[in-house]
């Protein structure tokens, strides 16, 4: 009724009332006295007085809208955060401020994360959009994010815009239905866990889809059957060899290079001595001459990326392969081997073999020397690779000990170390710190490191070498004392 | 003492009371540094103080009466609070500041405070002259008349928009309308003026703008028509008439009206600036009488607005409203005792109820665009949003704000109570009542 009214009077409006006059049909219903009133043809004043009408009735009228309402969030099981922390949070996520920069209060905001993760404490909800901001641009973020934000967060993510999709939950167990019709990743998943309970099951489970999958995908199952692997494996992967399809070879026969006691770990062992042998004391290499059949099927691939030069392709994946163990050969340690001098044309190769090998056969002894051997030389992602392989205690007496000797060689290899650092290296570092006398260069560095890598338990021990270093010395340690003291209060906060 | 029961303010109230964005950012960090010393809560009445460690030799005295609220800092800051002031409230809410007797230099501080207001009292209390009164009455007479003409201005051109046709409009920016609101202005009425330059930005408000506009041309029409025959409307409506022309009531006539006592809850307050005026507006409702209230203060540049009311808490007082046949804006004419935490506020509506209250306001004052409602629901995220009530009934948020994730992460799909300013356009929140605390839109 006002609906077809309102039409009528906004046409009339829209051109004017000059242009297009408006007779008013008779009403009824509760605006009919009002607009019977205004008369039969309206001019401008007629039309608004009736459109005002028309206007207040709708809205006095309004009557309520009928939609559907949400499923409301789960409790949450965890406790939250105390009221302090959280206001550190808020205050963390909102930016920089004059004593810290934006990029500090982020890490600090990090740092807040994953101690509260460690802790199994929740954000409030109040914090979750922000929450799922961050993550949405940091997505190193996103699981520390994910275990704060508690069911809320995943029940908001649900609801939200797209770019929040990250944070839904998927916490469902691998299933059988990932095998049949999951993404390859899902498989993998299933495959591995499957592998864990029941290694022949798995073995089974691959051999009857195997004819139907494409080779990248036997690829990546293969890798996920180093789960549970044992002698059961050999035969299935030794015939697995005789695939035509490269990455199938090379998968099934990284496999046998990490099973124990195994003919290809033999076979690759006699492979590698044939190509080193001593001569004045020296380490030579030669590599083979020829690609051949049995190199092929023992997974050495035949063509090198561009740049490296065939010959030096197959020797560098020859020593790789080789079980590290083979080369007691030539010297009961691995140290000894390393300190001998190594041939001019191949030592290259045969050091950047032995680092690969030492990192895929996770092997700690040859890790400790190869770290010592290429402080300062390797690149970065190597020496991470390489410590990840050491036992912790060791890798810290180990770079305690460099600390000690050379700061600046060792400096920019902290970062391989997990956080917080240990004691020993966390000691030698303020050790350092308080020889004024020979401050050296990398000094300034280590403080940098020092002032995310150390356990805030610490803050006490900085402060009071703070406190006793001459006053103009003293201000080189504000900021990192002062960091320790708010990673401190973030700790405590969350206890 | 101060009452023990009485829990400290959340950091959301705390928020509330920042003169700025930034003034509250300031005041988280420095309310997790170091350099605190000598903080207490307690005294009478109920308040907080504290040292902070500044840039100077000396640390910053703070102090704040929490009945008030009121705030003193020695600091060189000229927003207010500032944010000492604001990092010791959040000190107190996050349970960082202990119960004790207050120092000297603090009851010092309240006691000066406490004979000031007598003096401000008194000064109130003069009556004015004869001659100031023949005065004033003679100004009234020549502002009647400026502002009649003003008003036959503003029809004409009403009418000249409907002639012609407003389908144009779009395309003419904001002049036309900068225009006839500034001759407004000239004829004294600024209330009208405020009316034209609402009209502005709705002809570039996307699709429906005509419909949108032409509505708001007609309420403008009709309250014009009004304020040009005042003698034939009831008295309350005449009043409601010439308070949105724009006629200035003074502070003794509000006074004068009848005091409504309640325990008046704060469920919102919103700043707005224009033309570098800012305006604060708090939303209140009565816990007793289930009455509406608006409070509002303005500020100039450099100046601060009042910031005595603090979302979630309640306060018993008596309000006095502006004369008007919807009584909605007030002034507190008397406060008894110290605010109160108020976490659950009441009474709240359901969507039915809250439609009736603003139906019967608007059949009152057909001009209301805004009114505060307190409804009982769950929040509902779509296109546009609603509020969804127990019985199902919803009502729509306003589309043109920006989506309310964080009060919809707080309610977690749970029934909370929303306080909203409602509109025509639908609800604006204000802020949501969980149960346990109070999060601002």
């Amino acid at each position: 009724m006002s609906t077809s009214i309102w039409s009528d009077l906004m046409s009339s409006a829209l051109v004017g009332t000059d242009r297009r006059r408006l007779v008013l049909p008779g009403t009824d219903g509760p605006l009919a006295t009002v607009l019977a009133a205004l008369g039969g043809e309206l001019g401008p004043d007629g039309l608004l007085s009736a459109a005002a009408a028309v206007t207040v009735a709708r809205r006095a009228g309004q009557t309520p809208a009928r939609t559907s309402r949400p499923e409301p969030a789960t409790a949450e099981t965890a406790p939250y955060a105390s009221p302090a922390a959280q206001q550190r949070l808020a205050a963390l996520l909102s930016g920089g401020s004059v004593e810290l920069d934006r990029t500090t209060t982020r890490e600090l905001a990090g740092e807040w994360l994953r101690v509260a993760a460690d802790r199994g404490l929740l954000a409030g909800p109040a914090i979750l959009v922000a929450l799922l901001d961050l993550g949405s641009a940091d997505t190193a973020a996103r699981a520390a994010v994910r275990s704060v934000g508690g069911a809320r967060l995943g029940w908001l993510a649900l609801q939200g815009p797209g770019r929040w999709a990250w944070a839904v939950q998927q916490d469902a167990p691998a299933q059988a239905a990932d095998w049949d019709t999951g993404r390859l990743a899902d498989r993998v998943r299933y495959l591995t866990e499957l592998r864990a309970r029941d290694a022949a099951a798995g073995r089974d489970l691959l051999a009857q889809a195997w004819p139907q999958e494409k080779a990248s995908d036997l690829a990546a199952l293969l890798a996920a059957c180093g789960t549970g692997l044992g002698p059961d494996d050999e035969p299935w992967l030794e015939h697995t060899l005789d695939d035509r399809r490269a990455q199938v070879r090379e998968a099934a026969a990284r496999l046998l290079g990490a099973l124990p006691g195994s003919a290809y770990r033999q076979r690759m062992a006699d492979r590698a001595l044939a190509c080193v042998h001593v001569a004045d004391r020296r380490l030579v290499a030669t590599p083979p001459a020829e690609y051949d059949d049995t190199m092929r099927r023992d997974g050495i691939s035949a063509k090198p990326s561009t740049g490296v030069g065939e010959r030096t392709h197959w020797l560098r994946q020859i020593i790789e392969y080789a079980p590290l163990d083979c080369w007691t050969a030539f010297d009961p340690t691995p140290a000894g081997l390393l300190s001998r001098k190594f041939d001019d044309t191949w030592g290259a190769v045969l050091r950047a073999g032995l680092t690969r090998a030492a990192i895929t056969q996770r092997h700690a002894a040859w890790a400790a020397v190869l770290i010592l051997d290429g402080i300062g030389r390797h690149d970065m992602n190597e020496l991470r690779e390489l410590a990840a392989v050491m036992p912790e205690q060791d890798l810290a007496e180990l770079i305690a000990a460099q600390l000690r000797r050379k700061v600046d060689a060792v400096v920019r290899f902290l970062d391989v170390l997990p956080q917080p650092w240990p004691a020993p290296v966390a000691d030698a570092v303020l050790e350092c710190l308080a020889d004024t006398e020979r401050r050296r260069s990398g000094w300034w560095q280590l403080l940098r490191h020092a002032e995310w890598g150390f356990d805030p338990a610490y803050a006490g021990k900085a402060r009071a070498l703070h406190d006793s270093l001459p006053t103009a010395d003293q201000q080189l340690l504000v900021r990192f004392t002062t960091m320790l003291q708010i990673r401190l209060d973030i700790h405590q906060e969350l206890s | 003492m101060s009452e023990p029961t009485e829990p400290p303010w959340t950091a959301e109230q705390v928020q509330g009371l920042a003169p700025d964005a930034s003034s509250f950012t300031a005041a988280r960090k420095l309310a997790g540094a170091s350099g605190w010393s000598a903080t207490g809560h307690g005294g009478t009445p109920a308040g907080l103080w504290g040292l902070c460690k500044g840039s100077g030799s000396n640390p910053y005295q703070i102090c704040i009466d929490l009945t008030e609220p009121a705030y003193r800092c020695s600091c060189p800051s000229r927003k207010f609070p500032c944010k000492h002031a604001l990092a010791l409230l959040l000190r107190w809410s996050s349970g960082q500041v202990a119960d004790t007797e207050p120092p000297q230099w603090m009851t010092e501080w309240t006691d000066s405070r406490g004979s000031r207001a007598a003096k401000k009292a008194e000064q109130a209390a003069a009556p004015r002259t004869e001659a100031q009164e023949r005065a004033a009455q003679r100004r009234a007479g020549k502002r009647a008349e400026s502002v009649a003409a003003g008003i036959a201005e503003l029809r004409t051109w009403l009418s000249d928009q409907v002639r012609h046709g407003i389908a144009g409009l779009d395309q003419a920016g904001y002049r036309p309308f900068e225009q006839v609101a500034a001759r407004l202005v000239d004829a004294q009425a600024p209330g009208l003026a405020a009316a034209v330059r609402r009209l502005a930005p709705l002809p570039s408000s996307g699709p429906g703008w005509e419909q949108r506009l032409l509505a708001e041309l007609s309420l403008l029409h009709l309250l014009a028509g009004a304020a040009a025959n005042p003698d034939a409307l009831p008295e309350e409506l005449a009043a409601t008439v010439s308070s949105r022309v724009g006629q200035a009531v003074t502070t003794e006539q509000v006074l004068a009206g009848e005091p409504v006592r309640d325990r008046w809850q704060v469920v919102g307050t919103r700043d707005d600036t224009e033309d570098k005026l800012t305006s604060r507006r708090v939303w209140l409702r009565g816990r007793d009488t289930g009455r509406a209230a608006l409070v509002l203060s303005f500020a100039m540049p450099g100046q601060a607005l009042p910031v005595d009311l603090v979302l979630g808490t309640e306060l018993d007082a008596e309000l006095t409203y502006y004369p008007g046949a919807a009584p909605l804006r007030a002034v507190v004419a008397a406060r008894h005792g110290a605010p109160r935490s108020c976490p659950v506020p009441g009474p709240a509506q359901t969507v039915a109820q809250a439609l009736d209250e603003v139906g019967a306001a608007l059949a009152a004052d057909p001009w209301l665009f805004q009114w505060p409602v307190l409804v009982r629901g769950v929040l509902a995220p779509g296109s546009p949003w609603h509020l969804v009530d127990p019985d199902g009934d919803a009502l729509p948020l306003d589309p043109a704000l920006a989506e309310p994730w964080r009060l919809a992460a707080v309610a977690g799909g749970q029934e909370i109570t929303l306080a909203a300013e409602w509109g025509p356009a639908g609800l604006r929140p204000l802020a949501v009542y969980d149960g346990t605390e109070v999060s601002r839109a």
